[in-house]
């Protein structure tokens, strides 16, 4: 007995360091088992919420920097909705997006700490003088599908990437339409 | 000193190291590269390295040619495992006629270091030569078949596909200050990435449109799939013959014949060399044991 003793201890003491250090990795398997899944699909929905929150805000705007720090995306992300917002400006345009609705159709935990999710949104949209806010289109909708690419940064979880693919509007079955 | 090199300290390195592996892997079936991440498993594994090395070289101070086999073996079993984890590295990269290696397209690897440049240039694709791609590898001209590879250090090379990269044009029709570049399209049957033009804030993509044209024959399809996003919008999808000129939100796009590029892959086989080496040590240290057991002779007798 006391010659098996060895192992058992070296097994202890790996079970509490892989406790107390590697937490990510044990979230993420207690996740694919679907443990806790709920709650975290729920965040990275939410998060993806957000993303289109402050994504409107920021067209509507102008360009506003107010929500910026709130924006959960990452660093090129930023940029790239700036450049789309300055090129309106240098076209003396305003684009006011509303988001209609996003159906999330397939959410993918891929590593600890990131995920993939594939949603369908309706959009409305609309361009507005910059000058005097006179909108100088009328109200377009569309309705796309994206791959968006979430990584969690200090707790928060961020867009890093995001793709347009072509989908059909899921059909839901507890929808009216008018 | 002497704890850690025993058996007993070895087989209880090994024991929580080889559970990680299989409930994490096998179990919970999380990618092994992950399981490898584990900060806990890479301290098990390095206490377990030097473990085995100290056994090693006591073993070599005796002059234990069999144990000392035994241990080389297992010892270069362990390096490879670490080299497979934070130092090697596979990645593709794509090359014109007459370009060098730049940049790798996608990397997987290395944990710990930069993957390095290669010296790697494109003397013909597979549509002008035969089916062959020729290319320079530090100078010297090689042939690469579509199925194999070639070798260069601990490398290898191997050829995944080929491609057509027409030459696109924006602005020039307008007036503007145009830009222009060779755009890569997509292999065949793969999705195709986005690519952006100066300081413009659309995405543009490229692929080939559904008349069934083919992308190995080192020609540019006379039609293409354009693309293009701003922001969530589509602003155009359209198919562009070439030559078309195209006009998109006070710009204009047109395409022209371009010429083939293809894609490479780069493996890096340092841990495979390892572990063949720690598998052909293992065997040879085992054999040399297994051997002396059955051909020994009792050296104590009792004499009557």
């Amino acid at each position: 007995m006391s010659k098996l003793k060895p192992p058992f201890i070296f097994i202890i003491v790996f079970i509490v360091a892989v406790l107390a250090f590697d937490r990510p990795i044990i979230t993420f398997v207690c996740l694919k088992k679907g443990l806790g899944l709920k709650t975290e699909e729920e965040r990275i929905k939410q998060s993806l919420k957000m993303y289109n929150a402050c994504f409107q805000d920021f067209y509507a705007s102008g360009g506003l920097h107010t929500k910026l720090d709130e924006f959960p995306a990452v660093k090129p992300i930023k940029h790239e909705l700036f450049r789309d917002i300055g090129f309106l400006t240098d076209n003396q345009r305003v684009m006011v997006y509303d988001s209609a609705d996003q159906k999330v159709l397939k959410l993918t935990l891929i590593a600890p700490g990131k995920a993939e999710i594939e949603a369908f949104e309706e959009w409305n949209y609309l361009y507005q003088k910059l000058t005097d806010r006179k909108p100088f289109t009328k109200v377009r909708g569309f309705g796309q599908g994206f791959t968006y690419k979430v990584q969690q940064v200090k707790g928060r979880w961020l867009v890093v990437e995001w793709e347009p693919f072509d989908a059909k509007e899921p059909v839901s079955q507890n929808e009216f339409y008018f | 000193m002497e704890w850690l090199t025993s058996y007993r300290t070895m087989l209880g390195l090994l024991l929580p190291l080889s559970l990680w592996w299989l409930i994490i892997t096998a179990q919970f079936g999380v990618e092994a590269e992950i399981a490898a991440s584990s900060r806990t498993f890479q301290v098990f594994y390095l206490l377990l390295l030097c473990s085995v090395a100290i056994r090693l070289l006591k073993m070599i101070r005796l002059r234990k040619a069999d144990y000392s086999a035994l241990c080389s073996g297992y010892f270069l079993l362990l390096l490879s495992g670490m080299f497979w984890y934070g130092f090697c590295f596979s990645g593709t990269f794509e090359l014109g006629k007459g370009e060098s290696f730049s940049r790798y397209q996608s990397v997987g690897g290395p944990k710990w270091g930069a993957p390095p440049l290669l010296p790697v240039t494109l003397a013909s694709a597979p549509s002008q030569n035969f089916g062959k791609t020729v290319v320079f590898v530090n100078g010297k001209l090689k042939e690469l078949p579509a199925e194999g590879h070639i070798f260069w250090k601990w490398f290898s090379v191997g050829y995944l596909g080929e491609s057509m990269a027409p030459f696109l044009l924006i602005d020039e029709a307008i007036g503007e200050e145009d830009k222009a570049g060779f755009v890569r399209l997509p292999l065949e049957k793969e999705r195709p990435p986005y690519f952006t033009f100066g300081t413009l804030p659309h995405r543009f993509y490229l692929s080939l449109s559904d008349k069934g044209e083919s992308l190995k024959n080192g020609v540019t399809p006379g039609s293409l799939r354009v693309r293009i996003m701003r922001g969530k919008i589509n602003v155009l999808t359209k198919d562009v013959k070439l030559g078309e000129i195209v006009r998109f939100e006070g710009h204009s796009l047109r395409f022209e014949n371009g010429s083939p590029w293809v894609r490479l892959e780069v493996k890096d086989l340092r841990a495979w060399y390892l572990f063949f080496a720690g598998i052909l040590l293992s065997v040879v240290g085992c054999s040399i044991i297994l051997i002396q057991r059955s051909y020994a002779t009792p050296t104590t007798q009792k004499q009557n």
